[in-house]
């Protein structure tokens, strides 16, 4: 957590909440919305009083445009 | 196993080892929105194509799949283990016709992206060569992505990793292409990734020539000009769908009747089938 910015990644809370579970031996899945979860889990944040941000650099340069943004916006007009 | 990053239809995630993982959902996502119907197998169907091109492209420039067997199993089928690269901030696109944005772009101008076209042409003209329009994927901060020139790709990543991203990006376009009409589709266009590897080498990455990531035509339906466009196999059909329900292309997204939802997974099926010469069981 970075702690001057109160800010948490809700990517990185999904992941571990799953860990806990899976811990607890709980059958846990990954399966349906990933998207609904951080959802979720942005929200659990924000109750805790902490800033769900995802970086933004997790977009460019070492990861590829997972969702081709750009090329739908600007090829297909999305 | 940890999960870095989720996209709209992808997850990434960083294994053990440093590897990624790529995996594909069912997941389909239009107007940036992702839909709440998922459409069976499509992430298998993406995985399958994108690896076959990968194959089949592996004598033109090195790739970033190491396994698509060695996947931990709840996502077999649909993951990809890669290597993790330095991305490139810029996404290759490759047009081979003229439509869409870039239709609307040549009315106006005569140009696409800053290339001069001849004049005369209609919806879905074939062009008398490929050309590379790049496009930043970096955030501004406005909400929009922009083309940028050639000029800006060599600003970016240096005037001979630029000319090879042009070459590659065609070559792979024209060949893909090419292979594809053989078998009944047409690529108009298509968006590649490339990226460093930790040895230097310049790699392609992400998905290879997919449904999601081209506009593809049935060949022998393909008609210049036609009125409402040309069929296409890829999502478009979902985009279209969608804008006739009257949903304004804000979250929440509609869900898919049962009838759409198979529509779509026959389309990719059949391209699937179409491009590899494979059957899909």
């Amino acid at each position: 957590m970075d702690a001057e910015k109160q800010s948490y990644n809700p990517i990185h809370l999904t992941h571990e909440v799953y860990l806990l579970l899976e811990e607890k031996g709980l059958p846990v899945k990954r399966e349906g919305n990933l998207n609904a979860a951080i959802d979720g889990a942005s929200e659990i944040l924000r109750w805790l009083g902490l800033e769900p941000v995802i970086p933004r650099d997790m977009d460019s340069y070492r990861y590829v445009d997972m969702d081709h943004r750009s090329y739908n916006r600007r090829i297909h007009g999305d | 196993m940890k999960l870095v990053h989720s996209g709209k239809v992808r997850d990434l995630y960083e294994l053990d080892g440093g590897d990624l993982l790529l995996v594909a959902t069912d997941r389909v996502s239009v107007y940036d929105v992702a839909l709440p119907t998922p459409v069976p197998d499509k992430g298998k169907l993406l995985t399958a194509l994108s690896a076959w091109w990968f194959e089949q492209m592996a004598d033109v420039v090195p790739n970033h799949v190491l396994s698509v067997d060695d996947v931990p199993e709840e996502f077999a089928g649909r993951a990809m283990r890669c290597k993790p690269l330095k991305m490139f901030p810029v996404e290759c696109i490759a047009r081979g016709y003229l439509t869409g944005l870039g239709l609307r772009e040549y009315n106006r101008d005569g140009r696409v992206s800053g290339v001069e076209l001849p004049t005369g042409l209609v919806d879905a003209d074939r062009l008398p060569e490929p050309i590379f329009t790049p496009t930043t994927k970096l955030d501004t901060g406005t909400g929009h992505d922009e083309f940028i020139t050639f000029d800006d790709v060599v600003n970016e990543v240096g005037a001979d990793v630029a000319e090879q991203l042009r070459e590659l990006t065609i070559d792979i376009y024209k060949r893909g292409a090419a292979r594809a009409l053989e078998n009944g589709v047409i690529i108009a266009d298509t968006k590649l990734e490339f990226g460093i590897a930790p040895d230097g080498t310049l790699t392609l990455a992400d998905e290879v020539l997919t449904s999601d990531s081209s506009r593809f035509w049935r060949a022998e339906e393909w008609q210049p000009g036609r009125e409402g466009g040309q069929r296409s196999y890829d999502k478009q059909f979902v985009r279209d769908w969608s804008v006739s329900t009257g949903w304004d292309k804000t979250p929440p997204g509609p869900e898919m009747p049962d009838d759409i939802v198979e529509a779509t997974r026959q389309r990719y099926v059949e391209v699937y089938e179409r491009i590899t010469g494979l059957t899909w069981s």
